[in-house]
């Protein structure tokens, strides 16, 4: 059934499920007034009826009863065996007890040991690695990985997905391939997260093909490393827009300053989301050229987003010299969007800027003067703040 | 038999048929649509519940910003508690902003001492028409929270304010009275991830609130409420949830994202101006309208149902509030069923047109009038002779029964996706209210709604005043 779940085409068989279904409770009706002894057509049937939703009722609270009854005790030894396999893994010279009570609760040692590998680091961790590699389940996981339901394969490659050992590695590798895409996602994120560099790399070399929000969440899981550095090193400076976004995606959720060299020529992309990506990103860059001439253009872009990122980066690298810029845009006020960024910028640069804002807040009209004395307010807040 | 009595006889009989049929199809929509919300639930479950990775996201500051807009007319109450729960949100980057619609208790007051608010000069263009603002206050507190206190207006009114003082693309519009639990907005901005250019709203679940402990702004343990109208309104909710939103957003035929807890794209509702403040059923109204909107322009789009971004509510266990808040319902589906009425049938507007909307007239907006008049000329055939009473117990036997599978499947429908309910005698109440609930329950529910057809008629508009008890009773 899970299979099924995890099928494409999921969707089409759920249309026929959900036929089969009502075709199945209409059958039921029908055999119950076949067997029904009343002459009267429609009573026979309203009775049928009856009878079925009856049926179907009882076995619905009976099992929903029974169910709930069985998992909750379930839970609760499930609770327990998880605490004492907790105490034993936590204990460095219970190994021997470990091992023997993990062929008693494969289950739950392998729960127990997944969330020890994802919270423990050094040595504790290669430990608690250790004892998995020889404990019995782990060859149960690898089996499963290979050839369980997608949803075994699932919870088998993420926790094999943080062993360092050859053979859980080739596995994980493997399901990249597999023909679900659920399986494929978890794979993708265990290989990110330590696998060998050609299997990152490729990865890596898919990730425009993927979806937005599984880019951001490999994104979150990728290790800073020589191959990330050589992936994005070649995709900022590929004429590939889709890798340069890639890259500048990248860039804007770790938020971190980057050592890989930046080419200026992003700034006057033909790609507008490139150009807004770019300057969004511009304070974490490292560029070869000034800063100045590089955000220049940006201030006088056709598009006000660009505008806009381009005043925010100026405000964040403290580029004063083009503070006249800003104030021609703050000056303005076209866009409130853009004035804020403008009005943000001057404000982070002090000196002429504040005075202009001051002059702004204090005898301009309209939008421009509330923009003002909104980014001037949000300094002196931010000081006091500071002070506190 | 004198041929009048003969003729009457005839008509009644006719009609009851037709009420028995009518009742019979709309729990049949009713059953296919909880077979399709079992099948996407199982889906929804493996598929895409994944905790881990929804904690992955919510550290990336690539997740679209949200808005939360909570508007709040005396909800001295619950005030604190709710917007402390707010400002707990796991989610990367979103701002809380509670407009105070013209409170007359001391909500502001203890806004402005809870959080140390100041008078602000936030700049914001009133884009959407509203009542006059007052003040905008900011806290001096690094939190993300913005109060607006502005004239009295009414919800739809403060909403279209709160979208003005809006910063970011995504607009979240919650109840100033419900929590929501901390992974509720990064569940529901799920689909505005993973396919920004369609979606253009989004919808969470409303649970019940009554009998669970609350503290902090959070929910702390789960149980039923004591009182047997909360218990069946925890399976109503159930029902409408589960059952038919899951289906009808399979579809792509949702029209109701509750006003409790929905997430909005900000430009699409700017671009269909806003809520609407002349009709009670804002809620209701500006998903039509988004639909309208959107199918008029050719638009590929989605308006999403996700069951497990939780919001808790607080429900009446008064009749007397209980009633208000159903009249006020019914009468907001029907003006908003009487605005949209060129959807009706059209198969420009595909499966909208053609089933939901239909479905929506003839089982949402005219089941009451259709079951209460099946009732009343039951009684009268009865009293008068006219119908076999073996016939008439056996139809309403059976009708019952379908209605009380509905409920039944929707029990199971929440055991399956988040099983919130911790115990067995937990899943016992909620069958026995799933049976009880058809013997009183469902009738009176159908007498004011159908008293709200006359209501509307008489042009009344206003929303009646929901009693709040705040969360702190449910500690006791």
């Amino acid at each position: 059934v899970t299979s099924l779940v995890y099928s494409p085409h999921y969707h089409r068989f759920e249309t026929l499920l959900v036929g089969a279904t009502l075709g199945a409770y209409a059958a039921c009706v029908l055999i119950v007034a076949n067997w029904l002894e009343i002459d009267e057509p429609v009573l026979r049937y309203a009775i049928a009826f009856i009878l079925v939703q009856i049926a179907i009722q009882a076995a619905l609270i009976v099992g929903l009863v029974v169910s709930k009854h069985a998992r909750s005790r379930h839970e609760t030894a499930r609770a327990g065996r998880v605490r004492r396999l907790q105490e034993l893994l936590a204990a460095p010279d219970a190994s021997a007890e470990a091992a023997s009570a993990s062929v008693r609760w494969p289950d739950e040692f392998l729960t127990v040991a997944a969330n020890a590998l994802e919270m423990l680091a050094g040595s504790e961790r290669r430990r608690v690695a250790g004892l998995l590699q020889t404990s019995a389940p782990f060859d149960k996981l690898l089996r499963e990985a290979g050839q369980g339901g997608p949803g075994r394969v699932i919870r088998a490659i993420s926790l094999l997905g943080r062993i360092e050992s050859p053979e859980a590695r080739a596995v994980v590798r493997r399901a990249v391939q597999h023909p679900a895409e659920a399986v494929r996602r978890a794979a993708r994120k265990a290989v990110v997260i330590s696998g060998e560099e050609d299997a990152r790399r490729e990865v890596l070399d898919g990730l425009c093909a993927l979806p937005f929000w599984e880019r951001i969440i490999l994104f979150q899981l990728l290790a800073a490393d020589p191959a990330l550095h050589t992936f994005l090193a070649e995709a900022l400076t590929s004429k590939d827009d889709e890798r340069i976004l890639v890259a500048l995606e990248f860039i804007l959720t770790r938020q971190r300053l980057l050592l890989v060299r930046t080419p200026a020529r992003l700034a006057q992309s033909s790609n507008l989301e490139v150009r807004i990506k770019f300057f969004r990103a511009l304070p974490f860059l490292r560029l070869e050229e000034d800063a100045c001439s590089v955000i220049e253009p940006g201030l006088r872009d056709a598009d006000w987003r660009v505008r806009a990122q381009a005043a925010r980066a100026c405000g964040s690298m403290r580029v004063g010299r083009l503070a006249p810029r800003l104030l021609e845009m703050c000056g303005a006020f076209d866009d409130p969007a853009e004035a804020a960024h403008a009005a943000r910028a001057l404000s982070a640069l002090g000196g002429a800027g504040w005075n202009r804002l001051q002059e702004v807040a204090a005898t301009g009209d309209g939008a421009g003067r509330r923009i003002a004395a909104e980014v001037m307010e949000r300094r002196m807040l931010a000081g006091l703040e500071a002070h506190r | 038999m004198p041929p009048l009595h003969h003729g009457v006889a005839a008509a009644l009989s006719l009609y009851e048929y037709w009420a028995i049929f009518y009742l019979f199809v709309l729990s049949s929509i009713y059953f296919t649509l909880v077979l399709v919300g079992f099948f996407e639930m199982i889906f929804h479950r493996l598929t895409r519940d994944d905790a881990d990775e929804n904690n992955v996201l919510g550290a990336s500051a690539l997740v679209a910003p949200v808005s939360v807009l909570a508007p709040a007319h005396n909800e001295a109450a619950t005030i604190r508690d709710s917007v402390r729960a707010l400002l707990m949100l796991h989610y990367p980057e979103f701002e809380v902003i509670v407009i105070n619609d013209g409170s007359t208790d001391a909500t502001l007051k203890l806004l402005m001492e809870e959080f140390h608010l100041y008078r602000s000069a936030r700049y914001y263009e009133n884009t959407l028409p509203g009542k006059p603002v007052r003040a905008v206050y900011e806290s001096m507190d690094p939190i993300p929270l913005i109060v607006v206190d502005k004239e009295n207006g009414g919800k739809a009114d403060a909403l279209n304010v709160g979208i003005n003082v809006a910063r970011y693309p995504l607009v979240c519009a919650v109840d100033s009275d419900s929590l929501l639990e901390s992974d509720a907005l990064m569940r529901v901005a799920r689909p505005f991830l993973e396919d920004p250019k369609r979606v253009l709203a989004v919808g969470g679940i409303v649970r019940v609130a009554n009998g669970c402990a609350a503290g902090a702004g959070r929910i702390l343990s789960i149980d039923l409420p004591h009182s047997w109208i909360a218990r069946f309104q925890v399976v109503e909710y159930l029902r409408s949830f589960l059952g038919g939103r899951v289906g009808f957003s399979a579809f792509n035929c949702l029209l109701v994202i509750s006003g409790a807890f929905g997430l909005f794209s900000k430009a699409a509702v700017l671009a269909v101006g806003g809520y609407r403040t002349s009709t009670v059923g804002e809620d209701m109204e500006l998903i039509v309208r988004l639909h309208h909107w959107a199918r008029a322009a050719r638009r590929d789009y989605r308006i999403v149902f996700q069951p497990d971004p939780v919001c808790w509510t607080e429900v009446p266990e008064s009749l007397r509030i209980l009633k208000r808040q159903r009249n006020r319902w019914q009468r907001g589906t029907l003006e908003t069923l009487w605005l949209h009425r060129r959807m009706m049938g059209r198969p420009s507007f595909g499966l909208l047109g053609l089933f939901a909307f239909p479905y929506f007239l003839l089982f949402e907006g005219l089941g009451p009038l259709v079951e209460l008049s099946g009732y009343v000329l039951t009684i009268a055939g009865l009293c008068l002779h006219l119908f076999d009473w073996r016939l008439v117990l056996t139809f309403f036997t059976a009708t019952t029964l379908y209605g009380m599978i509905l409920s039944v499947a929707s029990v199971v429908l929440e055991e399956l996706s988040t099983s919130r309910y911790p115990h067995v005698r937990n899943i016992l109440l909620l069958v026995a209210a799933a049976v009880l609930e058809n013997f009183g329950f469902r009738q009176l529910l159908t007498v004011w709604r159908a008293q709200a057809f006359w209501d509307l008629l008489r042009g009344k508009k206003h929303w009646g005043v929901m009693e709040r008890q705040g969360f702190a009773r449910a500690r006791a």
